[in-house]
């Protein structure tokens, strides 16, 4: 019985031996199964697995040139392949000597070499082990090879001791399904040192240097070996970063300085300074800004932030109106890991509608804007070209009624629209003749309505003089003064402009 | 006189320049542009009054159909045509300069504007005449809790932004209140060159008799991390002092609630006893990607004492806003809706049996869409309805941006102005190229040419707007260091929403 037990532990294990190299293609190619009635024993062929001997894991051409000598069967040229490779901790001898199935027999090398599983017991019908068969038998949280919880340092050596591991088969190593959920990134820092030699099965410190700006610094990414090979590997591979839940929330722009300020820790895992000073090329959140990494060569980028305004001139464009550039904000989708991500600090619409925000002082504006990003507008000459709409020459007398700019904001009325109305022809001057205000053929009796209700309008064609010409004292003597008007506030600031009216000669040059 | 200013500001200049260059650092960062634009202006033409024909009881026009302005007995009427085509190209060289570590917390700041236009047209091109603006600069001392700036500066509060030559100083007594006094001598918004009859002469019958100097002081109020207001007063006096050009105050808040936040400004003319600008909005944090946003607006125009504008008693309107902004959670599409309705008020004048519109209003959608990591489209569509004119605009574009450091994009544009005061509808389409690539990081190219048909619909002999557009520029920088923003203007923290 003993010797039964010897017998079928053998071949399980020589087996086994055999299935692990099908994971290398030259072991597939012996066809086992056509030579079932030829070896009675799996230990005939690969003693060697059972002691460790290399020389006799694998038959000699010798053996096989016994029947395949060109007479009784076809020469062949096959020899033992060289054994691959691998991370595993598996010894065939120790197995051999303490394995043992329920009822105290020895593992057979079917139970783990045997088709699907071992459950194709025929005789030399054979394929490489599979991980679910270490896990059959090792008591072991996971249900699966590759699970969540998984300890893989049961069957696995760390990635550092394993230095006979190619590049390309470190490459290849399988992603655990964890890996791939879309919160993966946001929670896969090793909590303690079990979790660090776990990542280790994997990864060396070059896995986390390829994203984490700060590596450097990080003790669970110091503690993992480094590995040349994962540094080759790493170097082929672009830094991957995702959105944190956070950064999605509806103004996180605004205020995130408050966040930084208490855990500036946090941002340098994925931050250089270059990524704040995008946009902080004030003194606003300097002190914070250098607590995190400086850029260098050698070193992940980091997350780059860039400012949309140097790839696209104009948010909508020099021919749109102005189309806030935060409706177009190209986010991140919840676990995209982007490389490149277009952020936009203010909401829809706050190039038309900053005047409360700015005047406020809510926001340091000098914190990411300099002064030239103010009188790029502000002192009414634009040199972006990029606020108003394409052609606003032609479809400006809208928006100049209304006022919803409040074009005075950027534009002096008399040197900016009337001097420009004065020399395009549109802006007539010193009677009512001008070819202007054809629509209201009694605009004589209108006037006045329009001119109370747009009367920075008419500046921007007329001068004083002109409706001097009948109001005032020295005129017609048409009162232009609404029923609210006080002359004696505005008199108190400034007697002479009451002067001009009402004493002087309005039409004397 | 002139000559005399303008040698003191180019050796002022060049000391300041002198001083850069000792510091320990400096960036310099320009931006060369030339922009061409070929148009026909309009002129006034008149035709005889024989030779007009009867529109209407009241109008008459030209045998081709262009309505003239006649006044009755005048042998002559008179209309708008279009000018020969002309055309100008103006060049822009604008610098920016920042320098510092002269001494901790010293620095110096500057914009510098060089121009000139050529071509037959070349009047037509704002201030192409002036060929040399300085913008700002000073000299800025900033340590905490102090901040000083000496020179030409600038000014943004709810007045409005401004330059002007003088000191004002900046101190954080608490964490909380920050207060900002300045003075100094006016500029004429958009000349930089002092307010005085020269500058306006041109362009202004009654110009102001005397320079002015203003003087204001700003304080702000941060009781909370979630509030502030700032509060501000300035008048403007005549350099003889014997009158105020202006005199106004104003005050700016915001507050954050939960879910949403209220911001309002109002500024007050002392002069005219008027409101100018009462403004309040509030904005709502985005519920299933929707924004919402609304605002109430009272707006007055206001004119500088100089002027006898503010005596016409000029009336505001009351304006009720609201704007939807949805965006789709991967932000491949967004959407937004505005609308708004305002009224004026009572202008006591006119006739009954010939009102003019009392009323306007204004709706408007934009779509972006990003088809694919290169491609996105984005439009807008707007309608305006209002006193004066009207207007209806649609816009389209579509960008290829392969990377991040360059686009293309080509648009398309159609519109039609309704001039309520003047018989006549303008229809417009263009259509054209807009593009940037930064061949560097401190070294950009951005151009653009348009092209524009303008039709007048019934009258096919009005003025006529035809242009053709083009520019490109050169954006660039030396020195690396940031740090050109000057020192800061707030108080105490902001805390995120």
């Amino acid at each position: 019985m003993n010797f039964r037990r010897r017998f079928l532990v053998v071949p399980a294990v020589l087996l086994a031996a055999a299935t692990l190299a099908t994971q290398q293609p030259r072991r597939g190619t012996f066809p086992h199964a056509r030579h079932a009635k030829l070896f009675p024993t799996c230990a005939g062929c690969h003693a060697g697995i059972l002691t460790g001997d290399s020389a006799e894991m694998f038959p000699s051409p010798d053996v096989c040139a016994q029947c395949h000598n060109g007479t009784d069967v076809r020469r062949v040229a096959w020899s033992g392949p060289v054994r691959a490779a691998t991370n595993l901790r598996f010894s065939h001898a120790e197995h051999a000597a303490t394995s043992a199935t329920a009822d105290g027999a020895a593992v057979e090398c079917a139970s783990c070499h045997g088709q699907q599983a071992g459950r194709d017991t025929a005789w030399m019908h054979i394929a490489g082990a599979q991980p679910e068969a270490c896990i059959a038998c090792h008591q072991h949280r996971a249900s699966e090879h590759l699970a969540a919880g998984a300890v893989c340092s049961t069957c696995h050596e760390p990635l550092a001791r394993a230095t006979a591991l190619s590049v390309a088969a470190i490459a290849a190593f399988p992603k655990p399904a964890s890996h791939g959920d879309p919160d993966w990134l946001a929670r896969h820092a090793p909590k303690n040192d079990a979790q660090i030699a776990q990542c280790a099965i994997c990864h060396a410190r070059e896995s986390c240097e390829r994203c984490h700006v700060n590596a450097d610094q990080v003790p669970a990414i110091q503690k993992l070996a480094s590995d040349a090979r994962v540094a080759d590997l790493a170097r082929e591979r672009a830094p991957a970063y995702f959105t944190p839940a956070s950064h999605r929330d509806a103004g996180w722009a605004y205020g995130h300085g408050h966040d930084a300020r208490a855990g500036a820790q946090s941002c340098a895992v994925c931050h250089t300074q270059s990524s704040c000073l995008t946009c902080h090329i004030g003194s606003l959140g300097r002190e914070v800004i250098a607590r995190l990494p400086v850029a260098r060569a050698g070193r992940p980028s980091g997350v780059q932030l860039v400012d949309p305004a140097r790839a696209s001139p104009s948010a909508g464009g020099s021919a749109m109106r102005p189309f806030d550039a935060s409706a177009v904000t190209l986010l991140a989708a919840a676990g995209d890991t982007v490389r490149l991500k277009l952020v936009h600090m203010h909401p829809a619409g706050f190039a038309t509608n900053h005047k409360a925000a700015a005047a406020s002082g809510q926001f340091d504006c000098q914190g990411c804007h300099q002064p030239r990003d103010c009188t790029a507008c502000h002192d009414g000459v634009s040199t972006r070209g990029n606020f108003h709409p394409g052609d606003f020459m032609s479809r400006h007398a809208t928006a100049a009624y209304a006022q919803e700019q409040n074009c005075s904001t950027c534009h002096r009325v008399e040197t900016f629209c009337r001097s420009c109305h004065q020399k395009s022809g549109i802006a007539t001057t010193g009677g009512v003749r001008g070819p202007a205000h054809t629509g209201q053929p009694l605009w004589l009796l209108q006037h006045g309505q329009a001119a109370r209700q747009g009367l920075t309008s008419c500046t921007a064609c007329h001068q004083q003089r002109d409706c001097l010409r009948c109001h005032s004292d020295l005129g017609l003597h048409v009162n232009p003064h609404g029923p609210n008007f006080n002359p004696e506030s505005m008199g108190s600031k400034d007697k002479q402009m009451c002067l001009v009216c009402h004493v002087t000669d309005p039409l004397k040059k | 006189m002139h000559a005399i200013r303008s040698g003191i500001t180019v050796l002022g200049l060049l000391a300041l320049a002198a001083a850069g260059a000792a510091a320990q650092g400096a960036v310099i960062q320009g931006s060369s542009s030339i922009q061409l634009l070929d148009m026909r202006p309009v002129v006034t033409d008149s035709v005889p009054f024989a030779a007009t024909d009867s529109v209407s009881a009241v109008l008459r026009s030209t045998p081709n159909g262009v309505v003239t302005t006649c006044v009755p007995g005048d042998a002559y009427c008179f209309y708008y045509r279009s000018a020969a085509r002309a055309n100008l190209v103006a060049l822009m060289q604008n610098l920016d300069v920042t320098a510092w570590g002269l001494r901790p917390g010293l620095s110096f700041h500057a914009q510098l504007r060089a121009r000139t236009a050529e071509g037959d047209a070349r009047e037509l091109w704002p201030q192409a005449t002036q060929t040399f603006d300085v913008l700002d600069a000073y000299v800025e001392y900033d340590r905490s809790p102090w901040n000083a700036r000496l020179g030409r500066q600038w000014v943004s509060s709810g007045l409005g932004v401004f330059n002007f030559d003088g000191a004002a100083v900046t101190v954080h007594p608490l964490d909380e209140i920050g207060i900002n006094l300045y003075g100094g001598g006016t500029l004429v918004q958009g000349l930089d060159r002092p307010l005085d009859a020269a500058v306006l002469a041109p362009v202004e019958d009654i110009p102001p008799v005397d320079r002015s100097f203003l003087v204001g002081g700003q304080v702000q109020i941060r009781p909370s991390a979630d509030g502030v207001m700032r509060f501000q007063y300035q008048r403007e006096v005549r350099s003889d002092r014997g009158a105020l050009y202006s005199e106004r105050g104003a005050m700016a808040f915001q507050y954050r609630f939960p879910h949403v936040s209220l911001g309002g400004l109002v500024t007050r003319d002392f002069a005219t006893e008027t409101f100018n600008d009462v403004d309040a909005n509030l904005a709502f944090d985005p519920w299933r990607g929707i924004a919402p946003r609304v605002e109430f607006r009272h707006y007055v125009p206001y004119f500088d004492l100089w002027t006898i504008w503010g005596a016409f008693s000029p009336v505001g309107y009351n304006e009720g806003t609201a704007a939807f902004n949805w965006a789709s959670a991967d932000a491949r599409l967004a959407l937004g809706l505005t609308g708004g309705y305002r009224s004026y008020d009572n202008t006591y004048t006119g006739v009954a049996w010939l009102p003019l519109r009392t009323s306007g209003w204004r709706v408007g959608a934009t779509g972006a869409l990003r088809a694919s990591d290169v491609w996105s489209v984005q439009g807008s569509y707007d309608m305006d309805i209002n006193f004066g004119a009207s207007s209806t605009d649609g816009d389209v574009s579509v960008r290829w941006q392969p990377s991040d450091r360059g686009s293309l994009a080509l648009h398309g544009t159609a519109f039609q102005n309704i001039y309520e005061f003047t018989v006549g509808e303008g229809r417009v389409v263009g259509a054209g190229l807009e593009g940037a690539y930064q061949l560097r990081p401190d070294l950009r190219f951005v151009g653009d040419a348009m092209l524009y048909h303008h039709t007048g619909k019934n009258q096919p002999d009005l003025a006529n707007w035809d242009q053709r557009r083009a520019s490109v520029r050169l954006e660039w920088r030396l020195g690396g260091e940031p740090g050109s923003g000057g020192g800061a203007w707030t108080v105490g923290p902001v805390r995120r929403p």
